[in-house]
């Protein structure tokens, strides 16, 4: 009986299969083919997005981004001076308001209020501050290409770039379902060769 | 009695291991990946015993095993606990979000015996970002997030990858306590 368990054990949890590398193979090309397909599909001429609760509170045109260099994408790089829009929570509702220096935290956050601060330097836009609980969204490295995003989820606040100015809508008021095929990427910077990371 | 002491046991070591989690401060800039500790232990009590469910025909899918149920009652109790302990109500639900998933697909791919428990635990890690991802579209209502979806796929893989080979190599060393245990009975 128990040399039945044994190589039955042996078989069930013993080594890897033919399967698991196929499965493997299978998850990596998948992973990669959608890198290749949001590559090929990415657009110049792109605005920024933000919205609050699937409700769009602020959309503009952004700089053309030159080949995207992930030395200069570093935060706070020096080489262009960065815009600021300040996003404030007052019940429940977000409004947005721009600043060309970085704004004061302190005098411009009322007692209560939540706030995001969004950095934008030429193509580049990145999560200055916030003080939402988790901080995943400032720890968000700096995005710049079509259909990335920085999500904080405490705020419910989504900033994403969209392939504005040569989309089917002049306006530059893509509608969401249209970007859903853009989830491109940047090259290079991935970013995660092991894939580990905090969050929960 | 018995079991339920073992359970206990495993309960407390998925805690430590969700703790250990919450110390290593990775940070990639692309939310959502981590390396899933916890994850061995679902593993370990869903190939603990000697497949339970190796009846020639019969409860291929349908019946919910009784490793099910137990790993199923520790890791619904191990985020319960590890979200009040180490995080907050919205991580309780996006964990049990990715859990589900995870299991699900763990337990079915545990069942089509094609996988080891490498193949098993990839299929957990992916789903799992899956999951989480679902979530987070509904949440903040937009497909945007839909861009991390090739990062979580990758990092799925690696981790479940990782994590399976670890439990492969834990797994006998754990059927012999618990032979040993029995025979002391």
């Amino acid at each position: 009986m128990s040399e039945i368990i044994e190589k039955n054990n042996r078989k069930e949890g013993g080594r890897i299969r033919r399967a698991d590398i196929c499965l493997m193979a299978f998850f990596l090309l998948l992973a990669l083919g959608s890198f290749a397909w949001a590559a090929m599909s990415r657009k110049e001429g792109q605005s920024l997005r933000i919205s609050c609760d699937g409700e769009v509170i602020e959309e503009v045109a952004l700089a053309q981004r030159e080949r995207h260099d992930p030395a200069g994408a570093a935060r706070g790089s020096a080489s262009e001076t960065a815009r600021y829009c300040l996003l404030l929570y007052v019940n429940g509702r977000a409004s947005c308001e721009w600043y060309g220096d970085r704004p004061d935290l302190a005098a411009a956050v009322s007692e209560g209020n939540s706030y995001n601060l969004l950095a934008v330097s030429g193509a580049h836009v990145w999560m200055e501050a916030a003080d939402c609980r988790d901080q995943i969204c400032v720890h968000h490295i700096p995005i710049a290409g079509g259909g990335e995003s920085i999500i904080c989820l405490p705020h419910k606040l989504a900033v994403e770039i969209v392939g504005g100015a040569d989309t089917e809508t002049p306006d530059g008021m893509a509608k969401v379902g249209e970007t859903e095929g853009e989830t491109g990427s940047d090259n290079g910077t991935f970013r995660n060769g092991g894939g580990y990371e905090t969050d929960g | 009695m018995r079991r339920t002491a073992e359970l206990g046991l495993m309960l407390a070591l998925a805690l430590i291991l969700s703790y250990v989690e919450s110390l290593i401060p990775f940070s990639f800039g692309i939310p959502g990946i981590k390396l899933g500790l916890p994850n061995l232990i679902v593993l370990l009590l869903l190939y603990e015993k000697p497949d339970s469910c190796r009846a020639p025909g019969g409860c291929a899918v349908k019946c919910i095993t009784k490793e099910d149920q137990e790993a199923i009652l520790v890791n619904g109790l191990r985020i319960v606990l590890s979200g009040f302990l180490f995080s907050n109500l919205y991580a309780i639900l996006y964990a049990l979000a990715g859990a589900a998933f995870s299991f699900f697909a763990m337990s079915l791919g545990r069942r089509t015996k094609r996988f080891s428990m490498v193949g098993v635990s990839v299929l957990g890690g992916v789903f799992h970002n899956v999951g989480q991802l679902l979530v987070a579209m509904a949440v903040v209502e937009t497909v945007a997030v839909a861009y991390y979806a090739p990062f979580l796929i990758v990092a799925g893989t690696v981790t479940g990858a990782v994590l399976g080979i670890a439990a492969m190599t834990l797994l006998p060393y754990l059927r012999r306590l618990e032979r040993e245990g029995e025979q002391g009975k």
